[in-house]
């Protein structure tokens, strides 16, 4: 009788576990799957005739932060413009469009000696976004804000 | 056979009380890191809505509807906010990585409660331009966008230190109290 009560107890304990995993596990799968908001399977850009060109104009009203970021920095000041790193979105530029350009190869297009001086003292790093927190604002987004660019620069 | 039934009905009861009596704005503040985020609402564009009744945290941060998708984000939400409580330092209170997070979580109907019209402004007059492509974009009109509205309106009802210097937050930034005193 007794030994039949213990495992009893003890299958109920594994249901209550079971359960909890399971339920905790789909919730953790939903929330990063259906949430993520894909709506269409790949982002077009603006499709907007005449404007095509000016980047910047657009994007001070559609991303407001990112072109002042840009307007702010020494590429915006140098008129490094957003093409030079991002190509054209109907892909007629010379260089592919992205959204997230690969910095080994866009930013070494005009920094090779900085890059390959900053390999020497740091290693390969190839994330330019994670550190720079010192020149403030010379790339737009919280380039140099980052938790990250904190814990690389302590160390 | 009946006590598990009793049981089910018993833990939905509990779970349906502690959604409900979690989901006030006063629940939402009464952590002390989410002071600063009601105090920023009151200031912001969203304080209240066009009836002038104070807009809730609920009402931008959950889904309208109950459902699998209300369930999923409001334990996810509310057991990582337990945790970074209890358990985080600082660093995790990071807001600039907190906001991508909320973000992707904001349901875009949750806003279209509100603004059901994407072709006008606020004020009832027809949209810019570049609000109109941009809408249509996200209707599927005109080209395809994979961003939700939160994606593309930052700081609709909270500003940190780190936006304020933005010409768009201008208006925003200058009603705000500093974050020392606003806290
Ligand atoms: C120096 C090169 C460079 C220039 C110039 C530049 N960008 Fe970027 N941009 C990047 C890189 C690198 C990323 C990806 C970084 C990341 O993932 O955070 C990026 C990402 C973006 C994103 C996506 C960000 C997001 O949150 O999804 C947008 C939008 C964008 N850029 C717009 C612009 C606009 C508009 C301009 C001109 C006003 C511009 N960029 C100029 C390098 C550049
Ligand atoms: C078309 C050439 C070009 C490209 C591509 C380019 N830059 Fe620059 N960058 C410049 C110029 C010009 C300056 C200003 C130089 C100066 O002031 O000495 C600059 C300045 C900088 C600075 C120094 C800012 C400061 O405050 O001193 C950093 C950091 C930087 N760029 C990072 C990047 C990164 C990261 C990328 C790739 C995402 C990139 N650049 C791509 C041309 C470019
Ligand atoms: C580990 C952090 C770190 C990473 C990653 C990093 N940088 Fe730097 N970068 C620095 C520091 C620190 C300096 C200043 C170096 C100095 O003055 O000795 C610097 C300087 C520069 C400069 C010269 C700025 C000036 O004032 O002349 C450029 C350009 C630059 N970085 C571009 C890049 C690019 C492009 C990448 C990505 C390939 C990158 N950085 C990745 C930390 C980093
Ligand atoms: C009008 C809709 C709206 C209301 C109402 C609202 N929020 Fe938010 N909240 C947002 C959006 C959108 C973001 C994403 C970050 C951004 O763009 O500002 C966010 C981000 C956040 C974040 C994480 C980023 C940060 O700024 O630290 C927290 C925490 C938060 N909200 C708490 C609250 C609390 C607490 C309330 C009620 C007092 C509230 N929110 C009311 C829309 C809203
Ligand atoms: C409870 C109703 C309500 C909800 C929910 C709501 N809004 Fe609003 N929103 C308003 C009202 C009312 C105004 C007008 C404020 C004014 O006239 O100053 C407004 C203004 C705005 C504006 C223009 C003012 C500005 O911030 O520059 C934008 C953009 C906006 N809302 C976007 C959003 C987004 C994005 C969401 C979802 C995160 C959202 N709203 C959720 C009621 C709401
Ligand atoms: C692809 C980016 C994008 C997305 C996604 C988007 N919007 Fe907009 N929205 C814009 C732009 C750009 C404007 C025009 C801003 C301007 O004229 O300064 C605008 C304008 C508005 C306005 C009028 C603001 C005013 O000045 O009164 C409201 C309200 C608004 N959007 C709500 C929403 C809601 C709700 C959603 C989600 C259903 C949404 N937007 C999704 C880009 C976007
Ligand atoms: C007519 C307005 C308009 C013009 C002109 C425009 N853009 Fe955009 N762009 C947008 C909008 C709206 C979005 C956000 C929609 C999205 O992410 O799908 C965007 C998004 C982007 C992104 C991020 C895409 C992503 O997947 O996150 C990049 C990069 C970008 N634009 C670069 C450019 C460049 C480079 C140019 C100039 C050659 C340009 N844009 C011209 C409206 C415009």
């Amino acid at each position: 009788m007794e030994d039949q009560n213990k495992c009893c107890k003890n299958k109920w304990v594994l249901l209550v576990v079971a359960l909890l995993i399971i339920f905790g596990g789909s919730i953790l799968f939903y929330t990063q799957t259906a949430v993520s908001g894909t709506k269409c399977e790949a982002a077009k850009h603006l499709k907007s005739g005449e404007e095509a060109g000016d980047c910047y104009t657009c994007h001070l009203k559609t991303t407001p932060k990112i072109a002042q970021d840009w307007f702010e920095s020494k590429h915006g000041v140098m008129l490094v413009k957003c093409f030079v790193c991002h190509g054209l979105p109907d892909g007629t530029g010379s260089i592919e469009y992205s959204a997230n350009p690969d910095p080994n190869y866009i930013c070494r297009r005009c920094h090779d000696p900085a890059v390959t001086m900053m390999e020497k003292k740091f290693g390969m790093r190839a994330e330019c976004n994670d550190c720079h927190k010192y020149h403030s604002n010379s790339v737009h987004h919280d380039a140099y804000s980052t938790t990250e660019s904190k814990k690389k620069m302590d160390q | 056979m009946a006590t598990v039934i009793v049981v089910a009905l018993v833990l939905i009861g509990v779970t349906a009380f502690a959604f409900q009596a979690t989901s006030s704005t006063d629940f939402c503040a009464s952590c002390h890191e989410m002071k600063r985020h009601r105090t920023e609402l009151k200031f912001s564009p969203h304080a209240m809505d066009a009836e002038k009744q104070p807009i809730a945290c609920v009402q931008c941060h959950l889904p309208n509807s109950f459902g699998p998708k209300y369930v999923a984000i409001k334990t996810y939400l509310g057991v990582k906010d337990v945790l970074v409580h209890t358990f985080g330092d600082e660093d995790d209170f990071y807001r600039a990585e907190l906001q991508v997070t909320a973000r992707t979580f904001i349901d875009d109907e949750s806003c279209r409660a509100c603004h059901e019209d994407m072709m006008k402004t606020t004020k009832d007059k027809p949209i810019s331009i570049e609000g109109k492509l941009a809408h249509e974009s996200y209707l599927g009109k005109n080209g395809c966008t994979n961003r939700g509205c939160a994606n593309c309106h930052h700081n609709t009802a909270h500003l940190p230190d780190f936006d304020r210097r933005y010409v768009v937050n201008a208006d925003f930034a200058a009603k705000l109290p500093s974050e020392k005193e606003g806290m």
